[in-house]
């Protein structure tokens, strides 16, 4: 029970890690702005297919970890994120049954949250978006959910964390 | 004869290709650089689609932008006109009243009132800035690693570099430093020349800035601040408000330091604003950042001021963070409104923003800017 816990530990660990390597990876252009929220997308995942381990407090963690990596202001990517958990967890069960498609709608709306949130906090320090370009994120996090669930449930089976 | 595997057939056969193409190279060149003409203009192609693709949803998204307007709007005129201790006792009372119902909310709101609390803090004030410098470092592996194909791209291109291309590159390096010499020469009596007046006029000496070469390894990811990270920080001596420049103008100022790295805003962004003159005039004037790589604006430029396009801007060091006299940026264009009081002065900056991997951090001595004449001696000596 114990090697189970800290093997979901280890692997969301790693994902997560690696979505933080992903979301500061530099982009060309018009990159930045289409640049899918995989941090996000993990959290949903992880929720999703372990609720139990994937709790409110440990996402806030990675959140704030977010946060202080992306040089962003401390506390947006934890609360944004939070947030999410908590849609998920109410909604996981009816989340798993959805078709991937279903469920890619799902996550964009999900994303769009996160990034309402992140632009609020933004308009806070003074600066205000022009446009509703800094939506563009949850169109491209939900295209990529179809190949992040198959290729994590893949992983995810071969190391036979259920 | 072993049976190789696939693989190391393929290796073979590679290294084969490799090596026969390194010695034909005199005779076919194509065949170690990659013809220009070859290059698909796939950046074209998906700009263009982009943009097909943006002015096609732009109806959609007017529509979504309108029916999101007016409560996003109001829920930031509430929350930005409200005071903070009210916010939070707003959500304290709200955690207090909803605790009761569902445990797993209580925790989702008392980590986001945390979270909110760090935010507002944060946001209005410098409490947290010590700890962000500190907690920095955490953020350096991710930015080595994120830089690592590059440099492994840069490290590449030195080490498969053929004898023809680095003895041209050599030459062509050796006749730079000639001509570089040469107006140095000019120089080093302009020099003299210069600090003679000054002492003329009494006034302070130019101090020699010194520059501590650094690299840059990693961009701000929120597309929406132009905020670089260069590979120096506390250790190197980097300290908040330093000066960043490239070989060709000012770039920015450190905002933010943590042990190995530090964050530059550059000037171009919109939150960021210098003090610049004319460099033909003296005229003086402050550039602001608009949020785009490629432009600034000057402020308040009133209509009867002798501005053209072609001028060049340099910073002027009037607001003590930047050092006198480093190129800023080239005026593009100028647009006299005869309904408007100012005119609309566009710049280009000089630094290659999105382009410069090498870059300096400038210390000032005695401060930003040299101290100006002392009052008792305001007469000019004889010479």
């Amino acid at each position: 029970m114990i090697e189970a816990v800290w093997g979901n530990r280890w692997m969301m660990l790693a994902s997560v890690l690696l979505a933080l390597l992903l979301a500061v990876y530099p982009l060309p252009g018009v990159g930045p702005w289409m640049r899918p929220e995989f941090v996000v997308l993990l959290a949903i995942y992880w929720v999703m297919v372990l609720p139990q381990a994937a709790g409110p407090g440990l996402i806030w963690l990675v959140g704030l970890f977010q946060d202080v990596v992306e040089g962003a202001v401390l506390g947006q990517h934890a609360f944004a994120l939070v947030v999410i958990a908590y849609i998920c967890q109410l909604s996981y069960q009816r989340l798993r049954n959805y078709a991937l498609w279903q469920q890619a709608g799902l996550v964009f709306v999900l994303v769009g949250i996160h990034q309402l949130l992140g632009n609020w906090v933004y308009s806070l320090s003074g600066g205000t978006s022009k446009s509703l370009l800094f939506l563009l994120p949850a169109f491209t996090s939900a295209l990529c959910w179809p190949l992040l669930v198959v290729g994590m449930n893949r992983l995810r089976f071969h190391y036979r964390l259920l | 004869m072993a049976k190789l595997s696939k693989g190391a057939v393929a290796a073979l056969i590679a290294a084969a290709v490799g090596a026969l193409c390194l010695l034909l190279e005199g005779s076919l060149p194509w065949l170690v650089k990659f013809p220009a003409a070859w290059v698909l203009p796939a950046t074209d192609w998906v700009g263009a689609a982009m943009e097909w693709f943006l002015a096609l949803i732009k109806p959609t998204a007017r529509g979504f932008s309108a029916l999101m307007f007016y409560p996003m709007e109001a829920a930031n005129y509430v929350l930005s006109t409200t005071p903070w201790p009210l916010v939070i006792c707003a959500t304290t009372a709200l955690a207090w009243t909803l605790g009761g119902v569902r445990m797993a909310l209580m925790a989702v709101v008392g980590l986001g009132f945390v979270a909110l609390l760090l935010i507002l803090l944060n946001t209005y004030t410098d409490y947290l800035t010590p700890l962000r410098s500190k907690l920095g470092v955490v953020a350096t592996p991710f930015y080595w690693l994120a830089d690592l194909p590059n440099r492994v791209v840069l490290w590449s291109q030195d080490a498969f570099v053929s004898r023809n291309d680095l003895q041209a590159e050599n030459a062509a390096l050796k006749e730079e430093l000639l001509i570089h010499k040469r107006k140095l020469q000019t120089m080093a009596a302009l020099a003299a020349e210069n600090v003679r007046l000054r002492q003329l006029l009494n006034s302070a000496e130019m101090i020699q800035d010194r520059v501590l070469v650094a690299e840059l390894i990693g961009v701000s990811p929120d597309p929406l601040s132009h905020i670089v990270i260069v590979n120096r920080g506390r250790e190197d001596g980097v300290y908040v408000g330093q000066p960043l420049l490239d070989a060709s103008g000012l770039m920015g100022q450190v905002v933010e330091v943590s042990a190995y790295t530090s964050r530059v805003m550059l000037i171009t962004d919109a939150s960021h604003a210098l003090p610049v003159q004319v460099n033909r005039n003296g005229v003086r004037a402050v550039a602001e950042g608009t949020g785009d790589l490629y432009s600034l604006n000057l402020r308040h430029v009133s209509a009867t001021v002798d501005i053209r396009q072609g001028d060049l801007l340099v910073s002027s060091g009037l607001g003590q963070r930047f050092p006198v006299g480093y190129p800023v940026a080239e005026v593009v264009s100028v647009i006299h409104d005869p309904g408007k009081p100012f005119v609309t002065v566009v710049a280009r900056p000089r630094a290659h923003m999105n382009r410069s991997r090498h870059v300096l951090l400038v210390f000032s001595e005695s401060g930003p800017l040299a101290p100006a004449a002392p009052a008792e001696t305001g007469v000019a000596k004889q010479p």
